[in-house]
């Protein structure tokens, strides 16, 4: 039972992407970009990730509480850390266009290990979304110093807390939320007090990013964000969840007990950011991080489809191999036009985004960026003091509450139709391999029944897939319906 | 409509209640580490004394002579607190049925008994298998008063806990299909490390492999006409196995009630927003059809009035299949923390996945539905 990775018709980039190759013709650079980006990620994932993936997760059922340090090695290794960090930062500079699809890619062959990379991706998120460009750029200089050196240096963002998950996802369920973090003034810096739970890369992470508020019964009126070292007194790990799967990715219980932060270190005061700010970092965090789920669940329902196809080419049933029924070739096919329903869905929702003036992208990092020029620049002592100044901080903060309403509104709705259709759809890819493969797809070294476990997860974090359908009738359908009530 | 609950069978479920209580229910999650756990020797053990293991054995044979019905009621309250342990009833009465319908009188009392040198004896069966399309991966050659046994076969239910096994086998002469009884201490006989599975982790599978095993004749079950047979004997049991798949429903409905009705949020118990409570209907929905359908599976088969051919296995599919759904949102009524081992929910939905490939994956046996009728139609 072996894989079709050596057939180029399954799945090429251009067969993939139709979007990117319309690209192409309008835009060479950043078609062979995304591509280039593309096609390392899927060499890096096939090559290293596929072979270690069902014994990491073996090694976790074994002993819950370790961690999948092979994982973040290799990926060390392949400076998959810095691999979406700009060049003028010292990273590797991946297209941002190909993020998606490379979530696919990792989806497809370790739900688990897009768990660990995507923990870290959300922690520089929210971090970007800060725009603390001090901190931004010594994170930045950490991940890279440490990458060179082979040594990982991996971040995670926390928000989700024992008594409320859904109720942190949304700005009209925050008011309502059961929060027991609290941030308090005191002299030089902050104390945090409380407890995160299930968060994603946690005990992997040396770095937090943390989202407090300072007054836990008015958390919108009074966020901050705080970047927390993993060795600051009153800060502790505490469990690593037991998950039914993902086991790569832990998800880690954050404890702050008097836990004293320096003013430097936080990332966002909500007493210096202007109204509003809090809600569109929540947003702006969101609307990058759902559309990533649901690539990287679109990844599991191609993963699934991939191992059932093996299946249907090598098992034999009455005197025929598998694939030679009808009955077998229609539940096949189903299982490809679920992956590729679910990554026109994603890819829709990217474009949005990329799109969206707030992003300041026009669809991908602008040439010039690329160019040694640019990056000396970047780095001159004149620039830095620019973007460190608190006023222009403050501009580029304004430019990013202020984007234009139905903009916003589009992206919002966009990441939670990628969001619940890719987990929807790599939920029932799954259920739909198990029901064909009978017991050769119920047993571990399959490798079908650990994506099965993988898969609900995404239809539960970064907000229920409730919550997102409800997202989305907010953003798309509540705007014409006066007086209608959600959530 | 018929129901599983009624009088005479309800000593049963009490029985079967309170084992569930004192002796699964506490170890279920810790024994679903298996194979980084240890087989739930002891919690069998107890089964075996009170007779649960042996509900339908002859009373000659030890057992108390039960059908279908009272099995089916048993397992159901079983698999509310822990499926494997159902599955591993289920697995030995199965198993027995089998050595006792195809069986020479002699073997039947050699192996059917609950005990043997003091242990509880279990079997190992190719459970996973559809009865009417088994493997041909074992070849079984006459040599004198024995056979000789060659060939592999994956994936039996309890093996790794096993003391023999029931190995379909192609009869190298005649081409026919016919069964054997193989025990594990048997020379030419490896059994594999426990496959480490989905679901139903305390009903433990392994891989067979058989080289050159000498296997007395008198261990050949059902002859040259074993596979009808066999087929016959297996069919009686989908009612109980759909009645497994009823009491992880049951399970995961209560688990998810319990939760919605403590939790808040938005300001509101968690039940009363209606999308999870359109989920809780589903589940509840599916409950009242598949109760009288478990319980009508059952009774047909002790009557022996089966009505139609595919009904067993329209039932057995429809219900397991209903319990797969039902459990991945059983999952998510309980957000974060279903996802989590030590709630139990995602348990249940490991479980009612393993139990789907019971019999034969789902997909064969949709088209098997429609393969009987037109055979019966003709």
């Amino acid at each position: 039972m072996k894989p079709d990775f050596d057939n180029p018709h399954l799945f090429s980039f251009d067969d993939s992407f139709a979007s990117l190759l319309y690209l192409g013709k309008i835009n060479k650079r950043s078609y062979k970009r995304a591509k280039a980006s593309f096609e390392e990620a899927r060499a890096f994932c096939r090559e290293y990730i596929r072979p270690m993936a069902l014994a990491m997760d073996l090694k976790i059922q074994k002993d819950p509480k370790a961690l999948a340090w092979e994982m973040v090695e290799i990926a060390v290794k392949h400076r998959r850390l810095s691999a979406m960090l700009p060049k003028f930062m010292g990273g590797m500079g991946g297209s941002i266009w190909a993020t998606n699809p490379i979530m696919e890619e990792q989806g497809s062959v370790d739900p688990g290990f897009s768990g660990l990379m995507g923990g870290h991706g959300l922690g520089l998120v929210a971090l970007m979304l800060t725009f603390n460009f001090k901190m931004l750029d010594w994170v930045a200089q950490q991940i890279v110093k440490n990458e060179n050196e082979g040594k990982p240096f991996l971040i995670d963002c926390a928000i989700t807390e024992p008594t409320a998950g859904t109720d942190v996802e949304e700005e009209e369920l925050l008011p309502h939320a059961r929060l027991i973090c609290e941030a308090r003034r005191t002299n030089g810096g902050v104390v945090l007090n409380g407890r995160k739970c299930f968060i994603s890369t946690g005990h992997a992470a040396v770095y937090h990013v943390v989202i407090i508020p300072f007054n836990r019964r008015d958390p919108l009126g009074s966020f901050g964000v705080f970047l927390v070292p993993g060795d600051t007194p009153g800060f502790s790990l505490g469990r690593i969840e037991e998950k039914m799967g993902q086991k790569a990715g832990p998800a880690s219980e954050l404890i702050f007990e008097d836990c004293f932060i320096p003013t430097d270190m936080v990332l966002a005061d909500p007493e210096q950011v202007p109204a509003g700010a809090p809600q569109r970092l929540l947003e702006g965090v969101l609307g990058i991080t759902r559309i990533a789920v649901g690539a990287w669940a679109t990844g599991i329902a191609r993963g699934a489809f991939e191992k059932a196809l093996a299946f249907a080419k090598t098992y034999r049933w009455k005197g025929k191999t598998v694939i030679q029924h009808q009955w077998a070739q229609e539940a096949i096919t189903d299982m490809l036009m679920n992956v590729y329903m679910a990554r026109s869905v994603y890819m829709e929702a990217t474009h949005a985004l990329l799109s969206a003036k707030s992003s300041g992208l026009r669809g991908d990092i602008p040439w010039f960026m690329e160019t040694d020029l640019f990056a000396k620049i970047y780095n001159s002592e004149r620039m830095r003091k620019l973007r460190y100044s608190p006023w222009v901080r403050k501009l580029v903060i304004k430019g990013f509450v202020n984007a234009p309403k139905e903009e916003s509104q589009r992206i919002q709705f966009y990441a939670s139709l990628a969001k619940v259709v890719g987990s929807d759809i790599g939920m029932d890819n799954c259920h739909r391999a198990i029901e064909l493969m009978g017991e050769v797809g119920v047993r571990h070294d399959v490798g079908v029944e650990k994506l099965f476990r993988d898969a609900k997860l995404c239809q539960i974090f970064e907000g229920t897939n409730q919550l997102n359908r409800l997202n989305m009738f907010k953003h798309f359908l509540a705007r014409d319906i006066p007086g209608v009530e959600v959530f | 409509m018929e129901n599983l609950n009624v009088g005479d069978i309800s000593a049963f479920q009490d029985l079967a209640e309170r084992f569930s209580k004192k002796e699964i229910a506490p170890l279920a999650l810790e024994k679903d580490r298996y194979p980084f756990a240890d087989f739930q020797e002891e919690a069998v053990k107890v089964a075996a004394s009170v007779g649960l293991l042996g509900m339908t054995l002859p009373e000659k044979y030890g057992g108390m002579g039960q059908g279908m019905r009272a099995l089916g009621a048993v397992l159901e309250v079983i698999a509310r607190a822990d499926a494997s342990m159902a599955a591993v009833i289920l697995t030995q009465a199965l198993a027995r049925a089998v050595i006792i319908e195809l069986g020479p009188p002699e073997t039947a009392e050699k192996w059917v008994a609950l005990e043997k040198d003091g242990l509880t004896l279990l079997l190992a069966f190719p459970l996973y298998e559809d009865p009417e399309n088994l493997p041909e991966s074992i070849s079984a050659k006459r040599d004198g008063n024995s056979f000789k046994l060659d060939g592999a076969i994956g994936y039996l239910a309890c093996l790794p806990v096993a003391r023999a096994a029931i190995v379909p086998a192609k009869i190298a002469d005649t081409g026919k299909s016919g069964f054997f009884l193989v025990e594990t201490t048997m020379k030419g006989m490896t059994v594999s490390e426990p496959v480490v599975s989905l679901g139903l982790r305390g009903c433990p599978a392994a891989d067979l492999e058989l080289k050159n095993v000498s296997v007395p004749s008198s261990n050949q079950l059902g002859g040259e006409d074993g596979a009808e047979k066999f087929v016959e004997a297996v069919e009686h049991f989908r009612g109980p196995l759909a009645a497994i798949a009823l009491g992880i429903l049951h399970g995961a409905y209560s688990a998810s009630l319990n939760y919605t009705k403590d939790r808040y949020q938005a300001k509101k118990q968690i039940i009363e927003h209606h999308m999870v409570r359109r989920m809780l209907s589903q589940m509840v929905s599916w409950i009242d059809i598949a109760s009288p359908a478990v319980a009508h599976a059952c009774l047909t088969a002790d009557r022996d009035e089966i009505c139609s051919a595919s009904e067993l296995l329209s039932i057995q599919e429809i219900v397991t299949m209903a319990a797969t759904r039902a459990t991945t949102d059983a999952v998510q009524t309980l957000g974060g923390y279903g996802y989590m081992h030590e709630y139990g929910q995602e348990k249940r939905m490991r479980d009612a996945k393993q139990l789907q490939a019971v019999f034969g994956s789902s997909r064969t046996r949709i088209m098997n539905v429609m393969d009987r009728q037109l055979q019966t139609s003709g």
